[in-house]
This record gives structure tokens, C-alpha cells and sequence, in this order.
């Protein structure tokens, strides 16, 4: 290990990148101000329920988690398996991943009935919750972050790269596994009631983490062209293909398992043709798996390859954000059933019926606000700290559009990859 | 110990016996465990005794054949216990007890329960519960300490059930006895507050006699059903567990092992 | 004109002043509660309340005692206001008891989201201690004020400090005690509340 690349903070002083800064700010406050009304009145202007207790908030939350802890990916491809195209952007990608959970945790905190007492949750434990772990899994992810940085940022400690990296593979892993677990055991629900989930889960992170990655460094790019060379592209949508096919995987496995148990067949044909039928069929499987796959396979020469990775990097993004609302909205909507052989005639609240949930605005505005979150704080990040590599042509002087001001320098930045790669 | 066996009434039930023996037990562990702590601090054995302990377990058993269909006592005597006010809304509204009507696939045969927080004994709520506010008291109450509750809601995805509510408005018209506030989860307390009421009562007499009945049970038998019997679940004489014997009282998902406070006959 | 360093030095010193002056004119105006004397000597109420109420909801809340004196029932009982129509007030609410040191020191209360703010009406009320709290008052004041006042796991590092330097005069706490407590009863009985009373459902 002896990177020879340079790095630099983000340099441009272009009106796109304070025009980014301030449309993340203002849906931030946007977030915020939703959140405030939340928690001042209630979840009752949320269009969460008894039934539904978990609602779009989570579905954001959830979605950064994942999407964090998949983002790594950069880094570990860089510096436990070597592959140099990474080498470039592997600061970048462990920043992001912490700035995506840091948004992440935000959301889910502030749709707790108590925010105010997170120091509560901070404080008290009951080692018995997968939900207490998940917190230590959550700040250590954090804090193995700034080690891995550290290590990749002081030349004194590149020799520890590599010991930083498995560590930071090691506890995504348990990391994306536990946030699984916090589906997968919950035996009084038909729909979660697997432990399938966890890997399931750790293909969604990958997909969902590189797809983030992608469209990051595709605005990066504008700035600083340096970041994106032909090789990378075309090895994000290669692993994107891999990591999508591995979710389709344990997609159909988890289902064609649930078709098996019969108790099982209500929610089953609740979910695959019930109310989110069309989200997990047309947004998970079709938008989510198969058009990124088609679009990055097929090589008409009419869509530039970043064309190709901006579409299928945004079609895997929702797709699999459609997947975790199935999941999670989708498992609560459905009856629990308490008494096997009988027929719910009527009840008070609803034994027996499937529920519906409507996102509020209020929702929509945390969630929304989340994700900027996580954005804005990259753009700061990346400003003050040297993460991004050293741009060949000098520093953010493109204005133009991505796409042309890459396919001219696509040469000079993939050989000069390589011969920083080479005199590793 | 053979010695005092014989010395009981020759004619006294088995029951009688076993009783009599388990008190001497319990008073020998007393002498020892307060021999070990009186040389320490006096004082804490008084607290050692003060507060709930494992011996009882209390629970209720629901007579399916004695609910009646459409009579929803327990409800309004719970509600009233309680001081939970509808806002017209079932969905978001707190709902600790309901009424279920249930049609039996194969026979048609009707039948109606009510349903709330079952109290299980391995609880899914009290295993999931980050902050451990959601817990299990030492006489098997499952509650919520709505002071370190957060309002996760994870005990809400977890209860096979659906027994637990979670507040989604403010609320300011309270009892001193029900706190129940915007943002925390709650659910039935089996009216733990008149259980305790109870125990302040010289221990000696029989539990079964002193301890109030809680406010749905009192709410069917006024209205003559008795469809609901509460008692203490480890006292193998008391009416409760005779009744479930006697009845083989079945609990609701009896698959997933919980161990449940609250029986049903004729499930 | 320009701002110098010394007019803006003077015009901060000028706004303090106004504001001390102001609080020394405007300190919380306490409405006074029913009887002679709160469950302990004022001064240790107005340090240690709140480690009097956190700990006695631990041990309620978890290990089901209910007969300890410090309960917040009991402070909403003896220290709410009544409107002019007799009809009790929030204890919470703004100038009464609870809101106005709170507002004055702007330490959030977080007692009354959940918990009554109000006594329950007479007809649906259990009032008082049970008869064998007498002792248990004694009992826990000797136990917790002997323990160098630190009520509860809770009790925070500061109150502690402050109780070290003035510990409460025992004696005159119990003698204090004595008599709220016979007074309270005694009010228990005449507005014949039994103690624990078997509940009357609608």
C-alpha cells in the first residue's frame, strides 16, 4: 500500500455548488419544521397508527442506514481488495457513509413519540433489544469511520489501511445484519417473521450504497472531474448488476419460502397482489432490479455510460426504497392473525382487516429532510477535509455539463489512474 | 423436616400440607436471608420485603361461553378506570382491552373475547424494548415505565397481540391513578394500581380474599356475565387455576410459547 | 456616530444591570399549599424535590410501593389552587405552583404531560396515607436523610454538595412531619375518603 494519489478539499466556488448547499438547507428546514410540528402535536397529523406504527419516517431512516453502510463499499473494494479504480474515491465513500447514517439516525430520533428523551436511549439499556445493539452498532460505525479516515489520511498510518478496512467491513456487515434483525424477529408478524431478512438486507445496502455513491460522484464531477474516470464507471455499473442480482435473489427466495408455509398465504397474497402489489412489482422488480440491469447491459451508443449510471443508479435507488416500504409498511398493514381457524366477524379495531396508511406531508417533509441532511453535510465535509482526489486539470474550472466535461478527459484521467495504480 | 410433617393434623388435605410446608420454607429462607443482612443495615432487610415479589402471579381467565356477543362492559369499565376519552378515531385511539366477535370456519359456531395484553411470561414486548421501559414486574404485570419510555414503538411491532396503544395526542384530562401521556406506549396494566392498593393489607390473609378485582372483571360480573376471573396464577388452590384446569383454558397463539397471564376457555 | 469598544462595553453593562435589578424586584410569587408545613422542612424541598419524586416513581413504577409519602399526588393535593368557582386549577399552569419557580429558573417540567395537574374529583378520589405509612414516613426519612440526604441513585452530584453543607435539621423535619402528617389524615377522614376504597365503576 502506497497510494500515490493526491488529495484536496472541494475547491469550486461555482454558483451550482452554494445553489446545492442552499436548496439542502432550505428542505432541511423544511424537515425540521416538520419534525417540530410532530412532535408538538402528536403523531396524530402523521398518518401513522395503531396498526401501522411505523410509517414512511422509517422507511427514509432505514433506506440512509442501509444506503450508509453500503457506501463503504468504496473504501473496502479500494483497500481490502485492492481494486485501484476505488483508490481515488475511498476517503469520499467513507465520509459519505457517515454523513448518510448521521441523517439516517436524525430521522428516526426525531420520529420518536419522546425525542426529547433520546438521552434516555442513550443512557439506559436493555442489552436483550436488537434495537439497543443497533445503537452501539450505529456509533461504533461512526467512530470506526473517523479511524478509517484517519488511517487513509495520515501518511504515517497507511500501513494500517488495510487492518482499518476489514474492521470496517467486519462491522457493516453486523451492522446491515442488525438492522435486519430489527425486522426479522418479530414472531407475531407473519410478514417479518424470517431470517432471511438480514441477508436480504446486506444486498440491499450494497445496492442501495452504490447507487448513492454513483450519483454522488456524478455531482462531484461537475466540480471536480478527477473523481470519475471511464474504469470506475464502468465498474460501479459492473458490481451494481452483481449486487442487484443478489437482492433479486433473496427477494424471490423470501418469498417462494413464505409460499411455502401455508399460514403464511394471506400475507402473501396481500403483498404480491394486495394494496402494494404495484410498488413491489412495478417498483421493486421492475424499476428497482430489472431496468438498472437492462439499462447498464445494453450498449446502444446513444446513452453515454454515465447516462447509463445516473438512470439505473436512480431506478435501483427507489427501486429498492420501494422494496423497504413494502416491507415495512406492507407487514403492518396486514392482519395479525390471533386465532388460527376462525373468522374475525367484528372487532373495535380492526382484527381481521387490512389497514391502510397514507403518508402525511409531515412525513414526507422529515424523511426529505433527513437525506438533505446527510448531502448538505458531505458538501461541508468535502470542503473542509481533504477527501476528494487532486483534479489533473486544476481545481473546479469546468463548467460545463457533466457529461461533456468528461468524455474529452476520460483518457487523461484513466491513464492517470493507472499510473498512480501502478507505482502502488 | 419429617418431624413436622407428622406433627400436623393427621386429617388435613394434601393442599393444607404442602402449604404448611411451604411457609415453613419461606420463613427458614426469611431467617436466613434477613441473619445474612441484619449485621449490614437493618433497614434493608424492611425493603427486602417491601414491594411486589415472584410469589404470586396474577392473571385472569377469560370464559368465552359466559361473554356475551355485543356487551362491551369490560371496555366501558376499563376506559372508565382509566380515564381513555375517544376521540372518535379506533385507529389512533388507545384501545388497552376490545371486543372480538369470531366465526369458527369450520362449525360456524360463534363466539366473543375480549382481547388485551396477554402478560406474557416471556414477553416479546419486554425483550425488544431498547431502554428496558417496557418490562415485567416481579408479580408478572407487564408494563411500560412511561418515564423512560421513548415512543420507539418497537414493543408494538413485537406484540403478537396488538395489545399495546400508542398515544398520539395530548392529553390533559388524567386520573391520579392512569398517567397516561403524548408519545409513550401503553397498554393493560391489569389495574396494577389496585393490586398494590391490596397489598398494603396484612399478608396473612389469603390473597384471592384482599386483592380488588380489576375494573373489567368488576365491570362483567355487575353485569352479570362473570365471564372474567382474576387471580393469582401460582397458587395452585385459588379459583383461577382451578377454573383452568377444570376447563383446560387455552392460551391465544399457544404456538410461539409465551407463556401467557391470560387464559381463554373454549378458544 | 461610531460605535467605540467602550459605549458598547457601557451598554452591556447597562442591559446586566437592568436585568438584575428587574429580578431582584420579580422573584417567583409561590401560591402557599394547604397546612402548616410540606412533607419535609421547605429549604430540603426546594433542593431535593425532584430526587424525592424520581425516586419514589422508580419504586412505585417498578416495585409496586404505593404508600411512601413522597408521591406527587400528594403534591398536586396540597398545592393546587382553586379558580373562583372553587374549581381546582393545573398545577401547572402559569403563576401556579409548580410553573412559577420553573418558569423563573426555566427547568422544564416534564411531570404533567402524563401525570394529573389536578386533584381527581371528590366523588372518584383516594386520598391520604395508608395506616401503616405512618411508619413508613419515619422509616424512609431516618433511612434517606441518614444516607447524607442522597435520595434515590439519581440524586445529582450538586444537591449532594449543597446538603453536605447544610444538612436538614432532623429533629425538627419529623416534628414537622409528625404534624402534617396527623393533620392530613385526619382531613382524610372527615372528607370521609376511605383509604383504599373499592372502586365504583359508573
Amino acid at each position: 500500500m502506497n497510494p500515490t494519489h493526491r488529495f484536496q478539499c472541494l475547491k469550486s466556488y461555482q454558483a451550482s455548488y452554494w445553489f446545492c448547499v442552499v436548496v439542502c438547507a432550505l428542505l432541511i428546514g423544511l424537515g425540521a419544521y416538520c419534525a417540530l410540528t410532530m412532535e408538538h402535536a402528536g403523531h396524530i397529523v402523521s398518518g401513522m397508527n395503531n396498526h401501522v406504527v411505523w410509517g414512511l419516517p422509517h422507511v427514509f431512516a432505514v433506506s440512509l442506514i442501509v444506503s450508509a453502510s453500503g457506501a463503504l463499499n468504496g473504501a473496502t473494494l479500494a483497500s481490502v481488495f485492492g481494486n485501484p479504480h476505488y483508490k481515488p474515491i475511498a476517503r469520499l465513500s467513507v465520509a459519505l457513509a457517515m454523513c448518510l447514517l448521521i441523517g439516517g439516525l436524525l430521522v428516526l430520533v426525531l420520529d420518536l413519540g419522546r425525542p426529547d428523551r433520546l438521552i434516555v436511549a442513550m443512557t439506559t439499556y436493555n442489552f436483550r433489544s436488537i434495537f439497543a445493539w443497533n445503537i452501539f452498532l450505529y456509533t461504533g460505525f461512526l467512530i470506526i469511520g473517523v479511524g478509517y479516515l484517519w488511517m487513509m489520511m495520515e501518511k504515517r498510518f497507511h500501513r494500517h489501511v488495510l487492518t482499518a478496512g476489514r474492521i470496517a467491513l467486519f462491522w457493516r456487515i453486523v451492522l446491515t445484519s442488525g438492522t435486519g434483525c430489527i425486522f426479522g424477529f418479530l414472531v407475531g408478524r407473519n410478514a417479518l417473521d424470517s431470517a432471511l431478512l438480514a441477508p436480504m438486507f446486506i444486498a440491499l445496502s450494497l445496492v442501495m450504497g452504490t447507487a448513492a455513491l454513483s450519483l454522488v460522484l456524478v455531482v462531484l464531477a461537475k466540480w471536480q472531474p478527477a473523481v470519475l474516470t471511464t474504469a470506475l464507471i464502468q465498474s460501479l455499473n459492473r458490481v451494481l448488476i452483481w449486487f442487484l442480482l443478489a437482492l433479486l435473489y433473496f427477494s424471490v427466495v423470501h418469498h417462494l419460502t413464505n409460499l411455502y408455509v401455508s399460514e403464511h398465504h394471506d400475507i402473501e397474497r396481500h403483498l404480491l397482489s394486495g394494496e402494494h402489489a404495484a410498488l413491489f412489482w412495478v417498483g421493486h422488480i421492475l424499476l428497482g432490479v430489472i431496468a438498472p440491469i437492462v439499462i447498464i447491459v445494453s450498449r446502444k451508443p446513444e446513452f453515454a455510460l454515465i447516462t447509463r449510471m445516473v438512470v439505473s443508479s436512480a431506478c435501483a435507488l427507489l427501486g429498492s426504497a420501494a422494496l423497504l416500504y413494502v416491507i415495512i409498511i406492507g407487514s403492518q398493514s396486514s392482519p395479525q392473525v390471533l386465532f388460527p381457524g376462525k373468522t374475525v366477524v367484528q372487532s373495535s379495531f380492526g382484527d381481521g382487516g387490512f389497514t391502510s396508511y397514507q403518508p402525511s406531508l409531515w412525513e414526507w417533509g422529515l424523511g426529505i429532510g433527513g437525506v438533505f441532511l446527510a448531502l448538505l453535510l458531505c458538501l461541508v465535509v468535502l470542503r473542509v477535509l481533504p477527501l476528494l482526489p487532486e483534479s489533473t486539470h486544476g481545481s473546479g474550472l469546468r463548467v460545463n455539463g457533466v457529461q461533456s466535461a468528461l468524455e474529452p478527459s476520460d483518457s487523461t484521467d484513466h491513464s492517470a489512474a493507472s499510473v498512480a495504480v501502478s507505482g502502488s | 423436616m419429617k418431624s413436622t410433617a407428622s406433627n400436623s393434623p393427621s386429617n388435613a388435605s394434601a393442599a393444607a400440607r404442602r402449604r404448611f410446608l411451604q411457609g415453613l420454607g419461606t420463613i427458614g429462607a426469611a431467617l436466613v436471608a434477613g441473619s445474612a443482612v441484619l449485621p449490614a443495615n437493618a433497614q434493608a432487610t424492611v425493603k427486602e420485603i417491601k414491594g411486589v415479589t415472584g410469589k404470586h402471579r396474577w392473571g385472569l381467565l377469560i370464559d368465552t361461553t359466559k361473554c356475551a356477543t355485543g356487551c362491551d362492559a369490560c371496555v366501558r369499565g376499563c376506559n372508565a378506570e382509566h380515564g381513555i376519552n375517544s376521540t372518535g378515531n379506533p385507529d389512533t385511539d388507545a384501545q388497552w382491552i376490545r371486543k372480538i366477535e369470531l366465526k369458527d370456519n369450520l362449525t360456524g359456531q360463534l363466539s366473543s373475547l375480549p382481547m388485551m395484553c396477554q402478560h406474557c411470561e416471556s414477553a416479546p414486548c419486554v425483550d425488544v424494548c431498547p431502554t428496558g421501559a417496557s418490562f415485567k414486574r416481579a408479580d408478572g404485570v407487564v408494563l411500560v415505565n412511561k418515564h423512560t419510555c421513548i415512543g420507539c414503538r418497537y414493543c408494538m411491532m413485537a406484540c403478537p397481540y396488538k395489545a399495546r396503544s400508542f398515544i398520539h395526542e395530548p392529553i390533559t384530562d388524567q386520573l391520579t391513578r392512569a398517567p397516561r401521556g403524548k408519545g409513550t406506549v401503553e397498554s393493560c396494566t391489569l389495574c396494577v394500581h389496585r393490586i398494590d392498593a391490596s397489598g398494603s393489607q396484612p399478608a396473612e390473609k389469603s390473597a384471592e380474599k384482599t386483592v380488588q378485582q380489576p375494573a373489567c372483571a368488576v365491570s362483567c360480573k355487575e353485569d352479570a356475565h362473570n365471564a372474567i376471573t382474576f387471580g393469582d396464577l401460582n397458587d395452585p388452590d385459588s379459583e383461577i387455576v382451578q377454573a383452568i384446569e377444570r376447563s383446560q383454558a387455552q392460551q391465544v397463539r399457544a404456538d410461539l410459547n409465551l407463556n401467557t397471564g391470560v387464559r381463554y376457555t373454549r378458544l | 456616530m461610531r460605535f467605540r469598544l467602550p459605549h458598547v462595553m457601557l451598554l452591556l453593562i447597562g442591559l446586566l444591570l437592568m436585568n438584575t435589578v428587574a429580578a431582584d424586584n420579580s422573584g417567583p410569587i409561590i401560591p402557599k399549599g394547604k397546612g402548616e408545613q410540606c412533607v419535609a422542612d421547605t429549604d430540603f424541598m426546594r433542593r431535593n424535590h425532584m430526587d424525592l419524586i424520581v425516586h419514589q416513581r422508580d419504586e412505585t413504577v417498578i416495585r409496586g410501593i404505593r404508600d411512601e409519602p413522597f408521591s406527587l399526588a400528594e403534591c398536586v393535593d396540597c398545592h393546587v389552587q382553586t379558580d373562583a368557582n372553587a374549581k381546582p386549577i393545573r398545577i401547572d399552569a402559569e403563576g401556579q405552583f409548580c410553573s412559577s419557580c420553573h418558569t423563573y429558573v426555566a427547568a422544564k417540567i416534564d411531570c404533567f404531560g402524563c401525570h394529573a395537574a389536578v386533584p381527581d374529583p371528590i366523588d372518584d378520589k383516594k386520598l391520604g396515607f395508608a395506616p401503616a405509612a405512618n411508619e413508613a414516613i419515619e422509616a424512609y426519612l431516618a433511612r434517606n436523610l441518614a444516607e447524607n440526604n442522597s435520595v434515590g441513585d439519581r440524586s445529582s452530584v450538586e444537591s449532594n454538595r449543597l446538603a453536605a453543607k447544610n444538612p436538614p435539621d432532623l429533629a425538627q423535619t419529623h416534628d414537622a412531619l409528625r404534624t402534617f402528617r396527623q393533620k392530613h389524615v385526619q382531613a382524610a377522614h372527615s372528607a370521609r375518603t376511605p383509604l383504599h376504597r373499592e372502586s365504583v365503576l359508573r
